[in-house]
């Protein structure tokens, strides 16, 4: 189980980041984080992985993140965390290297599935697959908890519905993921939990089972949380044309 | 016995190539720079003497010779300079992380956790040890060449003491 209690981020400008945030991600979930620009998702992604100084505990499976456990964790990041100048390959032994647990076998399927070149360094890769390169070493460290920040920007829509397959086809029941994405409608079949961030406060959580249960769809669930103004279009569009 | 490997101590990915031969040659060029330093112990031990009738090189009376710290100058600040260089590579090495991607979120989430400071300080740390050895090795040298050829009569003992103060 990962563990956030009253995680609170301000940053040096006095913007919040995240405020006051607690969650609990048991095993075996695959969870959902949405949010508009600005809402805390990679903040909070970031104040998990101890990246950003923050208040506030994580605490991984009953206990505090140390060197000794934070290989169970695992980040893809849209920024890209990988070495530009390494090829694949090179980046497979620095993972194995360090990861006791770095599976191969995963990694070599999801190459092949995205038929990426193991010999070319990375930073000759167009924007999707380094993208898709990026989710690999996350799904490949050997991770029991897997954060996701916006993977899939720049991937094309069958590129993107290929790998939420693979994904729910390769994930162990130990396996969690926390994926962020604005890509709601594609990710609710995929999802077993939602939560959503606004202002850096968690604005709603709910499994998908209890929506369904409700006659909710994720879209609509997401839509109300932000008390989205459907009427908005139209007047934007009866202010900018009146008198024409 | 395999041999080392370099790229080992390097940011993962880093073109050693550039900065280790900035190093070599400014290194070399230091070296070369402070042989300055036998130039002017040349001139100075030259100046103490004449030559008399009889082609024979003889100590001039009111000969002297200048102190070891006025000769030796600023002929080992170019080590200073590359130290100086070391310190900013090192810095690089860090900044590296954040250039194409964000690796420095790899690299802070190793279960090493002195992985990214072996492979930022490491290479730096030698080139500052290079230039400390290199200019102390020198120092020592000039040194004894100055004890070695300055004629006794013209020898002010505490030298030392002197180019410290």
């Amino acid at each position: 189980m990962l563990e956030l209690t009253n995680i609170q981020k301000i940053y040096p400008n006095g913007r919040c980041g995240v405020a006051d945030v607690s969650l609990a991600l048991p095993r075996g979930q695959i969870v959902g984080l949405f949010g508009e620009n600005g809402a805390g998702k990679t903040t909070l992604m970031k104040c998990i992985l101890g990246l950003l100084p923050h208040k506030g505990t994580v605490r991984l499976d009953g206990g505090p993140i140390t060197r000794a456990n934070i290989e169970k964790l695992a980040f893809g990041t849209c920024e890209h965390s990988f070495f530009p100048n390494l090829t694949a390959e090179a980046h497979r032994q620095f993972y194995a290297e360090h990861f006791p647990h770095f599976s191969h076998r995963r990694f070599d399927g999801l190459m092949d599935f995205f038929a990426l070149p193991r010999h070319k360094a990375l930073r000759s890769f167009s924007t999707g697959q380094k993208n898709q390169f990026e989710v690999i070493l996350a799904l490949s460290q050997g991770a029991d908890y897997i954060l996701l920040d916006e993977p899939f920007a720049g991937n094309d829509v069958f590129n993107r519905e290929d790998f939420y397959k693979v994904l729910l086809g390769i994930l162990e029941e130990h396996e969690t993921v926390l994926l962020s994405t604005h890509l709601i409608e594609e990710v609710s079949g995929f999802i077993g939990r939602a939560v959503l961030l606004k202002n850096g406060r968690i604005a709603g959580d709910a499994s998908m089972e209890e929506l369904e249960e409700q006659g909710i769809s994720l879209m609509d669930y997401v839509k109300t949380t932000y008390h989205y103004r459907a009427d908005r279009v139209g007047r934007a569009l009866n202010t900018m044309t009146e008198g024409e | 016995m395999k041999k080392p490997e370099l790229a080992r101590w390097a940011p993962p990915g880093f073109d050693l190539r550039f900065e280790l031969q900035f190093f070599l040659t400014g290194l070399a060029a230091a070296a070369l720079y402070s042989t300055l330093y036998l130039v002017r112990l040349a001139a100075a031990l030259d100046c103490l003497f004449a030559i008399n009738d009889k082609n024979a090189r003889i100590l001039l009376p009111d000969a002297e010779m200048p102190p070891f710290a006025g000769l030796l100058g600023d002929s080992l600040s170019w080590f200073a300079i590359l130290m100086l260089a070391a310190a900013a590579f090192a810095i690089w090495h860090y900044a590296y992380h954040r250039i194409g991607s964000r690796s420095i979120y790899l690299m802070r989430r190793l279960p090493d956790r002195w992985e990214l400071h072996r492979r930022c300080l490491t290479l730096p740390a030698l080139e500052l040890a290079a230039c400390a050895v290199c200019a102390f090795l020198l120092f020592w040298l000039y040194y004894g060449l100055y004890v070695l050829l300055v004629p006794e009569e013209v020898y002010i003992s505490g030298q030392l003491a002197l180019f410290w103060r």
